[in-house]
């Protein structure tokens, strides 16, 4: 229901911005939706899978240079570039996580942290395409069938149409027997070996998934901005999808989306006030950690207790 | 005798210079129980990790229903039919009971890489795992969270959890740890349930269950087998009872068991009489103490008194507040109601470190020792001279006291065997010079003869004049060393008595100790 509602308000919401000539809020409102696949990505690792990665922005910027590359060298269309970064993101995902998934708690919090700055600095040092300064597109991808997504609720409607597919991916997923065993290696992972699951194949694949995710999330920032820069796999912005992902609810199905408007709009809310804006933005997540430790959906709906340690 | 199920043969593993399982050779027959027993730290444990894959032998090999599985991980090892329950509960906790159980049946039946078809649809699974369920004693449970199980059902869970892998060898670790007399009573039955339908191999303290249920035993001692024989050849082995069964070996011999019970009586005959007098004088006085945890109350209005010198215990059975009330009296866990003093000042308010630091320290369930720190920082790290005695506990008292630890300063918490780390809570206690010393389930997970020591050593304490309130399970002990009891029942308390009284009426263990 709740859903529908949400899914309705989406739809009517750039109808709305145009009629009183505020199309900035569609620009707006396409950035938390792609931030929304991104911070869902890292909620099915993170939240259900208990992995916590510290280089998740590493895909992202994965994505987002396949697209820019790809353009560079002249190659628009969509068809080829988006396909083609989100198996590339997940190409990256199944390397890293290959290795990062052999280490634990805090060691793989900082392995994941390190293949992500190393690839910043990788994309720093490469000169072809930007280096520091990132890559200017000269324009958004193609997608033929007379439709152009320089139009901005086309643009709008293709992000929308993404952001739900996500979704509802991230649901299907979460109720099959794959999203039962992630969650379950996540509360107990040497018992799921002793009933007989080989936990780290079933890791591997989870972290593929999340990577591709945060791939096309990738693709799409890549397309919103015009731009992509090495700025996109720093450390800070790993860090970002993980407030986003804890603001909103940590193994909540709508936790990431939650977390990226609340974070972004909040954002934008307060830097119109102050350029202190992080300092109250960090006030209220400490807020948010201390009063609602399950996150903005923890506070309808919250876990059963569960007493003992 | 039939063909062997597994063969152990010549199995080696050593940490540093400690070899843990040295040149082990065993074999388990088809549909036998077969049972391994020894004090700690004899290397049960780092065999049954070997066993269910989660440690590499540094030599030897595991044959397995015909296969060689030494280098198999562990869920290869489930796959072919060896799985095993753990010692420390390890399950789901925040799964309802039914999805606990499901799991394990979903590992065994198809492909897990499935990411659309909805897992509530596939309704064979959550058949099949009420089937099991029923059959280790939950039936009716399956919606209820894991982890608010009572300790005994989680230890059905447990071992349910491994029956449900279809096994055709269950290593079943310690399945009684922590269990009353009832629940042992229970997990004896489901074991026994089993008989002939799947080969066990059990690791268990519980001489009472090991001897009901085995049909052979093997006798680890220092990492090696020094038997292997029916029940009646195991008890009648000198080697075994000296090494390991000991003077407590009342379980198992007829003949010893009139002594035990003896010797507490007159004991017992001879002790003081105390009970609710004297609550002026009480150094820890606990009035009408009502505690909750969330919403579910869980202490109905205890009283209970202490007096200088005293040794009180507090008896019941499983989850029934014991824990609790001490965790009220240390602060850990809020009282909602009623008073608690200790040295005359109320102390029911105060956070727990100040509680500590007034002079009651705790050892407890479990042990909780610091696995980072070595022998000698365990006990330095919280010393003081917190009750301002003359003849202060130090570094070398109790090492004197236990000569054991002594041997092992400088090695970490997590390298010591389980008897180890309980003298280790005790003397770490000790160093605080406490007041009044709580002891919660001390001789938990302990060989009989390891928790002989313990007894004595509370008889120690005791004649030293140390105060001490004690949970403990064995009934008979604790009449031996106690003053006082107190029978908390559904979180109240149902009996308090001394002694003498407790000795006389046998009913009273009956219904309220399950004994």
């Amino acid at each position: 229901m709740l859903t529908v509602a949400a899914l309705a308000a989406l739809i009517v919401f750039p109808l709305v911005m145009r009629g009183i000539d505020q199309i900035f809020y569609v620009s707006f409102g396409c950035r938390i939706m792609i931030y929304a696949i991104a911070a869902s990505s890292l909620n099915l690792i993170l939240g259900y899978g208990g992995m916590i990665s510290f280089g998740h922005a590493a895909f992202i910027g994965a994505g987002a240079y396949v697209v820019g590359i790809l353009m560079a060298e002249g190659v628009t269309s969509a068809w080829v570039s988006w396909p083609l970064g989100v198996a590339v993101s997940a190409l990256f995902a199944l390397v890293i996580g290959a290795i990062s998934l052999r280490t634990r708690g805090v060691y793989f919090i900082m392995i994941t942290l390190a293949f992500a700055q190393m690839m910043y600095y990788i994309f720093v040092s490469m000169k072809a395409y930007g280096g520091d300064d990132g890559l200017n597109l000269a324009t958004r991808s193609a997608v033929g069938f007379g439709a152009s997504l320089k139009d901005d609720l086309t643009w709008y409607y293709v992000v929308l149409l993404f952001l739900a597919g996500s979704l509802y991916l991230l649901h299907r997923l979460i109720r099959s027997r794959f999203g039962r065993v992630i969650e379950a290696i996540r509360e107990n992972e040497p018992r799921m070996e002793a009933i007989g699951f080989p936990t780290y194949g079933y890791k591997l694949v989870c972290f593929v998934i999340a990577g591709a995710m945060a791939g096309l999330a990738g693709v799409l920032i890549a397309n919103q901005n015009s731009f992509v820069s090495p700025n996109l796999m720093f450390w800070v912005q790993s860090g970002t999808l993980m407030i986003m992902v804890i603001m909103g609810g940590v193994g909540y199905h709508y936790g990431g989306a939650i977390g990226a408007l609340v974070l972004l709009v909040l954002e934008e809310v307060i830097s119109s006030y102050t350029i202190f804006w992080q300092l109250w933005v960090g006030l209220i997540l400490l807020a948010i950690v201390l009063f609602a430790p399950q996150g903005i959906c923890g506070l309808f709906a919250p876990r059963p207790t569960v007493k003992g340690h | 005798m039939g063909a062997a199920l597994l063969e152990i043969r010549n199995l080696e593993k050593r940490f540093g210079g400690v070899v843990a399982t040295d040149n082990v050779s065993l074999a388990v027959t088809h549909g036998e129980i077969h049972a391994l027993i020894g004090p700690n730290g004899a290397g049960k444990t780092t065999l049954i990790a070997q066993l269910s894959g989660a440690m590499r032998p540094d030599a030897g090999r595991i044959a397995f229903d015909g296969g060689d599985l030494t280098r198999h991980s562990v869920h290869e090892r489930v796959r072919l039919g060896l799985a095993r329950s753990y010692q420390i509960t390890s399950i789901f906790r925040r799964f309802p009971v039914i999805d606990n159980i499901a799991l394990a049946v979903q590992a065994r039946s198809g492909t897990s890489l499935s990411f659309w078809r909805p897992l509530a649809a596939e309704t064979l699974l959550f058949d099949e795992g009420r089937a099991l369920l029923a059959q280790v004693g939950l039936a009716g449970r399956e919606a209820i969270i894991a982890a608010n199980l009572a300790h005994g059902e989680q230890r059905q869970l447990e071992v349910g959890l491994a029956l449900a892998t279809r096994p055709k060898l269950l290593l079943l670790d310690e399945p009684m740890a922590g269990l009353g007399p009832e629940e042992s009573e229970r997990m004896i039955a489901l074991i026994h349930k089993h008989r002939g339908s799947v080969t066990v191999f059990l690791v268990e303290h519980d001489m009472d269950a090991v001897f009901r249920l085995a049909d052979r035993i093997s006798v680890m001692v220092s990492g090696r087998v020094i038997a292997t024989g029916k029940p009646e050849e195991i008890r009648a082995n000198a080697e075994v009872r000296r090494a390991y069964l000991g003077e407590d070996a009342s379980a198992v011999l007829p003949e010893y068991e009139r002594e035990a019970h003896e010797a507490p009586l007159a004991r017992a005959r001879r002790g003081r009489g105390s009970g609710g007098e004297g609550r002026m004088s009480a150094l820890l006085n606990v009035e009408r103490l009502d505690a909750a945890y969330g919403a579910s109350q869980v202490l109905f209005g205890i009283d209970l008194a202490i007096r200088q010198g005293e040794v009180a215990t507090l008896l019941g059975r499983n989850g029934m507040g014991k824990t609790t009330t001490v965790r009220s009296i240390l602060g850990l866990t809020p009282a909602r109601g009623g008073a608690i003093s200790f040295r005359s000042a109320r102390i029911e308010r105060e956070p727990s470190d100040r509680i500590a630091r007034a002079g009651i320290a705790l050892v407890p369930e479990g042990r909780q020792i610091f696995p980072n720190l070595t022998v000698r920082e365990n006990l330095l790290a919280f010393a003081g001279n917190r009750s301002g005695t003359r003849e202060p506990w130090t570094l070398e008292r109790v090492f004197l006291f236990f000569p054991a630890l002594a041997d092992r300063t400088d090695n970490m918490g997590n390298q010591l065997s389980g008897g180890e780390q309980q003298m280790l809570a005790i003397g770490r206690a000790l160093m605080t010079n406490p007041h009044l010393l709580i002891l919660d389930e001390a001789t938990e997970g302990l060989a009989p003869l390891i928790r002989e020591e313990i007894w004595k050593c509370l008889s120690t304490l005791k004649a030293a004049g140390q105060t001490i309130l004690v949970i403990d399970k064995y009934v008979e002990r604790l009449i031996a060393i106690a003053d006082h009891h107190t029978i908390i029942e559904r979180g109240r308390v149902a009996w308090r008595g001394t002694s003498a009284e407790l000795a006389a009426d046998r009913s009273l263990w009956h219904r309220h100790l399950g004994v």
